[in-house]
């Protein structure tokens, strides 16, 4: 192995991060990597003076899978280093970004509109399972809780109304009065605000707040 | 796009990302792309809610968004009817310890105690009030003693470990409530939130001699799923985030403990002897397949989390337990940067701020201040780009051209995820006490 790694020596940089994530892509070509594989893509990286903790990012963006990439085109495999990868190593290239206005925008905005377009859409479709998930009146009632609220539950609502905010140990004192256990019956109103409203109707712990479209929706 | 937006959400979300933090609500606003991803995470909660079990580890580098969708999934859980606890793990909070470490992460878990009314935490009282209050009023109706149904209720919980314990301590809230015994139901309380540390005081306090310790926080993990069930709800999540931690313990004995109980949760919801359980764990890359410290070291976890390697639309793999997150790419920022001009102006088109070309020279002067990296940790970039619009939006008439070059936006370290023991990698499992070897100046 000495040898090797003497032979690594003489490699540049940029040989080097593209002889492992060559390395990678060879490891990783029957579709998985086993515990043995990465332990020695671990060490190669150490030959390579590569940090050996890079090769788990290094798989990670082979393996995450691009947001938006959605089409049936042809799979990349590994995104080429463009420029980089095919360039002589020693070769000497004047620096000359400044007079090439191509190379002004190297560090700035190149938005692919395609890929924002493929993205719109991927978020449109996930807007659209959230909104189900979140803005729906799907949700069964919970297996213990009564059909809507009791005469108990309505007294303590219009004794509620009377004010905004109230506070936890007056709260508790007025739903004790009812005869409900205050913990249940937020619980309980607030399982019907969520059926009609999609909001509760009871907010925070203490001062209790009275949300005021819950309790329009529930009154209607 | 075009739901309401409360303004209690609107607000929420503005008011976090402008701190750097995830928002707790509202989430479903500003989620960009992943749509595979996310659905699969939905069935997973739904598969919950009919008695099943799931398990994920979301794997991303830092900023690539995996807080987010831990918080993105509890919050959908709520909403579904189930009820969450959450954590970050950190050094003295674990899976496993003998020193306590791993009470304190229940504790944290049983602190986040989550239902759709309370989605920010501190719902145990709700919870057990919940259970108690629905077992008075099915006894009224039957007219039998509430105590007997509790106990029908709990009947299923006492066969399993630390069953009996349990049962015990809800009725103790029961006893507490019936007979206007504050402290009484306040100890339940407690000892359900993880706060007791011995047997003497567990008995005294509640006639049980025994409490939660580093030894059975799953097995309690598995008592209250079922016991929320019981209570009414659909079942429960537990979303443990920065499991980076648990590679991060030195010592060698420790940290493959830790990971036994990661396996007995891994095989408990793969092979679905628990219900109504589900787990979503959040880490880093190194922390999945890292072969000396990671996941990976642990061949029995190997074996069940590893994955098809080379991802692709037609055979990327989302039935496993490994769900990896790209970083962000630019054309996702940008899209990003359009669901908060979104938020910002209540979901009304009319409200917008600022057009398409703004979002551009926002995202062109980050590229310039902190460099072509700026779209891979968006934390700072987004929460930047809220502050813009709150200056837009409180000078109307200000041209966005004059502000979007002062927006001063410095370059994010990734400070907590730093290896603390860089150099003790080879001497782990010779390192001896951890607290010590972990100690460098």
């Amino acid at each position: 192995m000495r040898g090797v790694r003497r032979r690594a020596e003489e490699l540049s940089d940029e040989q080097r991060r593209s002889l492992a994530t060559f390395l990678l892509t060879v490891a990783g070509a029957d579709g998985y990597l086993d515990g043995e594989e990465i332990s020695i893509l671990e060490k190669i990286y150490d030959i390579l003076e590569l940090d050996a903790d890079q090769v788990h990012q290094d798989l990670h963006s082979l393996s995450a899978r691009e947001p938006g990439d959605m089409d049936d085109g042809p799979v990349t495999v590994i995104e080429g280093e463009e420029q980089e990868t095919y360039r002589v190593p020693d070769e000497e290239e004047p620096t000359s970004s400044e007079e090439d206005p191509s190379q002004n925008d190297a560090g700035g905005v190149n938005l692919d509109l395609e890929r924002v377009s493929e993205v719109q859409d991927e978020t449109q479709d996930v807007a659209r399972v959230l909104d189900d998930v979140f803005s729906d009146g799907e949700d069964e009632a919970p297996a213990f809780s009564v059909d809507g609220l009791t005469e108990a539950h309505e007294s303590l609502l219009m004794d509620l109304q009377e004010k905004e905010k109230w506070e936890r140990t007056k709260f508790e004192e007025l739903a004790e009065d009812h005869g409900l256990i205050p913990g249940f019956a937020i619980e309980q109103i607030n399982d019907s605000a969520f059926e009609v409203a999609d909001e509760p109707l009871l907010e925070g712990e203490d001062p209790i707040e009275l949300n005021s479209y819950a309790l329009d929706a529930l009154q209607s | 796009m075009s739901s309401r937006i409360r303004s209690r959400d609107r607000d929420a979300i503005l008011q976090s990302l402008k701190a750097g933090v995830v928002p707790r609500r509202g989430l479903q606003h500003i989620q960009v792309g992943r749509s595979e991803e996310v659905k699969a995470l939905m069935r997973d909660v739904d598969r919950i809610k009919d008695g099943g079990s799931a398990v994920r580890f979301i794997i991303g580098e830092y900023g690539s968004g995996k807080t987010f969708l831990l918080q993105l999934v509890r919050s959908a859980a709520l909403e579904k009817g189930l009820v969450t606890m959450h954590a970050d793990l950190a050094p003295d909070r674990r899976l496993h310890s003998s020193q306590g470490q791993a009470r304190t992460l229940y504790a944290e878990l049983a602190r986040n105690l989550a239902t759709r009314s309370k989605p920010e935490g501190g719902a145990m009282t709700s919870v057990i009030e919940r259970f108690v209050g629905s077992a008075r009023q099915q006894a009224n109706q039957r007219d039998v003693d509430t105590q007997s149904v509790i106990d029908d209720r709990l009947d299923n919980l006492t066969e399993m470990v630390g069953g009996f314990a349990f049962a015990q301590v809800i009725s103790a809230y029961w006893e507490g409530y019936r007979d206007g015994d504050e402290e009484k139901k306040a100890n339940a309380i407690r000892w359900l939130r993880g706060e007791y540390t011995t047997k003497t005081d567990a008995r005294k306090d509640l006639g049980t001699r025994q409490y939660i310790d580093d030894d059975s926080v799953y097995d309690y993990l598995k008592l209250f799923a079922l016991f929320v069930k019981q209570a009414g709800y659909d079942g429960l999540v537990v979303a443990m985030d920065e499991m980076v931690n648990l590679y991060q313990i030195t010592h060698g004995t420790a940290r493959k403990n830790n990971y036994e109980q990661v396996l007995r949760i891994v095989n408990d919801c793969l092979q679905g002897t628990v219900e109504h359980l589900g787990f979503l764990f959040g880490g880093t890359p190194e922390f999945l397949t890292d072969s000396r410290r990671g996941l990976y070291s642990y061949e029995a976890l190997r074996s069940r989390l590893q994955e098809n390697t080379f991802a692709n639309e037609e055979y990327r793999d989302l039935t496993g337990p490994v769900i990896r997150l790209a970083s962000l790419s630019p054309e996702e920022l940008y899209v990003l940067l359009q669901n908060l001009r979104h938020v910002h102006a209540g979901g009304e088109e009319d409200n917008y701020l600022v057009s398409d070309e703004a979002l551009e020279a926002f995202m062109e002067h980050c590229a310039e201040q902190i460099g072509e990296q700026y779209f891979k940790t968006p934390r700072q970039t987004v929460k930047k780009f809220v502050q813009f619009l709150s200056i837009l939006d409180q000078n109307p008439g200000l041209d966005w051209r004059e502000v979007v070059g002062d927006v001063d936006i410095e370059p994010e370290k990734d400070a907590e995820l730093e290896p603390v023991d860089d150099d003790s990698r080879d001497q782990d499992d010779e390192g001896g006490e951890e607290e010590l070897t972990s100690f460098e100046l």
